[in-house]
């Protein structure tokens, strides 16, 4: 066995002593929400630093729950996420594959394009008044337009399909596959690690979209999730569900508010992670 | 099996780098064809104009007299291994080898029946069900032959398949191609940069160099009777000791003279021409320098001993002979030293002539 340096593993114990505490600063806030909102007034109301309840009250997840069309709200983050992230990450693809491939009339301007908008977008009221001559206004439709396409990510994905070897898709071409063909039997599947990476951006970009919401929406039960923790935490809503539930400190309702929309996102990424797989294209090629 | 003809095909890229020029090939049906020559001399591009993977210039490339130019490589009836395998990580060897079958809907059963048979011919029965990373470099590069066999297309097209194997793999795998040609028959196109693999596989071979062809004949024609410079000094390993002189008359005949020696020589006027006075360079293969005086005629170089590889069957060894390398082949033996001055004996049958400004080849009785 190698012995380490004193220097080298000093190093270490800093290296991973620094680590933790970043990992701890990262940790901290959502335990921190996760007991106050479970706290009673006395304990809430104390205010310092939390690192366990001393008891569990679930007055405050009641009184959230309470809320009108919060449910709802919830449903209709759940579908803009179901429905949009496929379809966004399929169009991105889409996009990405011509801008990828050499042969592409207009390959490079056509790129420019793309970054251009990345760079500057046309402004909050051209969109609106766009949307509002196309009737997305207060029309559930305007989620799957947000965000549909994303030059990061069309970047991205363009960036790994050009890593994907020329000769595959030579070999696919005498096969006598069609273009179409190649990109959902060769490109699609051997691009399933870039292709999780932008659905994950995705799902967290569309589940914590709360601002689409309150300018294009206003239908309270076509609301996102979102919206309704803005309305509780900002637009001080939360003062209502006081008079209702009287003595609730207002931080355990703004607490219980933040790990209700925040933990479906987090059973997301188990799930996305296993297609992070590493050397999906180990084999084909002689690196 | 079906014939090959290239017209004229001139390939010049975008960036006016002209890759191929007015080259003109005609492979018979059933031919080994090999295309040889260092990097960058039009016989990759070559070969993916013939499949459809890039377009030409001008000129024309027929299969069995249909030009095939304006088709798309599907419609071309070919099959391409590459280099790097180029297999689908994502699909199995079976469904690598169907790949092309399935795509032109062939029944399940017909597929599996062909898979089978090439899979049979390249012993991969057991590895039908892997998927190519499981596999060893040699066996990767069957089944990219799998895939090429199992549309028994017109034409095969090898873009330097051998170059990723190792050294014994590459030599297993280069009878395993002589004995699949000999027994498929197939028209084959093959690319290499490696000449013992053009020597050894090829029924001919095209040599190559700036995107002209250079010679094109048998391997052993090429060997024995290179053209010029380039063709002599690239076929061989180690490659054709070059040496400076001059031609002079001498009335019946012409006398080389070098600041090695000079050699009496008979010119073959009817190929040459009558006047073949001024500056030349010869070449002599390594093997034929001799330890020994074989007859009167033979030169005599006296040169320095620098490296000895000893190969086993046979010595290089590497001379300096008047400021000049030089490189000859003998047989195995143990009595030469680093350092030593050694005598070698050169014959004028086999010794080739070029002209020194052209480097084309004089000829010679």
């Amino acid at each position: 066995m190698i012995k380490e340096s004193f220097g080298s593993r000093l190093f270490d114990v800093v290296n991973i002593s620094l680590l933790l505490i970043l990992s701890f600063t990262m940790f901290y806030p959502f335990l921190y929400c996760l007991v106050l909102s479970l706290s009673s007034e006395a304990y809430a109301s104390q205010g310092g630093f939390f690192l366990y309840p001393r008891s569990f009250d679930f007055t405050a997840y009641k009184a959230v729950f309470s809320k009108p069309h919060l449910l709802t709200g919830l449903m209709n983050s759940v579908l803009r996420v179901l429905i949009s992230v496929p379809i966004s990450v399929f169009f991105t693809a889409l996009c990405a594959y011509p801008l990828s491939r050499k042969e592409t009339p207009y390959r490079r301007p056509l790129f420019l394009f793309v970054l251009f908008t990345m760079l500057f977008s046309g402004g909050m009221v051209p969109i609106y008044l766009l949307y509002h001559n196309i009737g997305l206004l207060d029309n559930r439709l305007v989620y799957l337009v947000q965000g549909l396409i994303a030059a990061f990510n069309v970047i991205l994905v363009r960036n790994y399909f050009q890593n994907i070897p020329e000769s595959m898709h030579q070999a696919a071409m005498i096969d006598g596959a069609s273009e179409w063909y190649i990109f959902f039997k060769i490109y699609l599947p051997l691009s399933r690690p870039i292709l999780a990476t932008i659905a994950m951006f995705q799902t967290i970009f569309h589940w914590n979209a709360w601002f689409d919401a309150m300018i294009y929406m206003t239908t309270d039960t076509k609301v996102v999730l979102q919206a309704f923790l803005q309305r509780i935490v900002i637009q001080q809503e939360w003062q209502q569900l006081r008079d209702i539930y009287v003595g609730l400190p207002p931080e355990s309702i703004k607490a219980a508010t933040v790990i209700i929309t925040v933990v479906p996102i987090l059973f997301v990424f188990p799930f996305v992670l296993r297609h992070f797989s590493k050397g999906i294209m180990l084999g084909g090629l002689k690196e | 099996m079906s014939d090959l003809t290239l017209k004229n095909v001139t390939k010049v890229f975008n960036n006016n780098v002209t890759a191929v020029r007015g080259f003109n090939l005609e492979v018979k049906s059933g031919e080994f064809m090999v295309l040889v020559g260092p990097s960058g001399c039009g016989k990759s591009t070559t070969l993916a104009m013939i499949a459809g993977l890039e377009d030409l210039t001008s000129g024309e490339i027929l299969i069995d007299g249909t030009t095939v130019n304006i088709l798309p490589p599907k419609d071309r009836d070919i099959a391409m291994v590459f280099q790097n395998y180029a297999l689908y990580p994502h699909m199995t060897v079976y469904d690598n080898m169907g790949f092309s079958l399935k795509l032109r809907h062939w029944e399940k059963s017909k597929i599996e029946k062909r898979v089978k048979e090439a899979a049979d011919i390249l012993e991969l029965g057991d590895y039908l069900d892997r998927f190519p990373k499981a596999l060893s470099g040699g066996q990767r590069q069957r089944v990219a032959l799998g895939r090429a066999i199992v549309r028994k297309p017109k034409v095969f097209l090898f873009d330097e398949p051998l170059s990723n194997l190792d050294a014994k793999m590459r030599t297993i795998m280069r009878v395993e191609l002589k004995k699949l040609h000999d027994r498929l028959g197939a028209t084959m196109i093959y690319v290499t940069h490696d000449q013992t693999e053009a020597m050894t596989l090829g029924d001919r071979i095209c040599v190559m160099n700036e995107g002209e062809l250079q010679q094109m004949d048998k391997p052993l024609e090429i060997y024995d009777n290179p053209k010029n410079i380039f063709v002599g000094g690239f076929i061989g390993s180690p490659q054709m000791n070059f040496m400076e002189g001059r031609l002079e008359s001498k009335g019946d005949h012409y006398e080389f003279i070098s600041d090695h020696f000079t050699m009496q020589v008979a010119v073959d006027q009817s190929i040459s021409g009558d006047n073949l006075t001024g500056d030349v360079k010869i070449g002599v293969r390594p093997e034929n320098f001799f330890r020994n005086q074989q007859d009167e005629n033979n030169s005599k170089i006296i040169g320095k001993i620098n490296v000895i590889e000893p190969m086993g069957s046979e010595t290089y060894i590497y001379l300096e002979s008047i400021q000049q390398q030089l490189v000859a082949r003998v047989k195995a033996d143990n009595s030469y030293g680093v350092g030593d001055e050694i005598s070698l004996w050169v014959s004028p049958n086999h010794t080739r002539f070029f002209d020194a400004k052209s480097g084309m080849r004089i000829f010679l009785k």
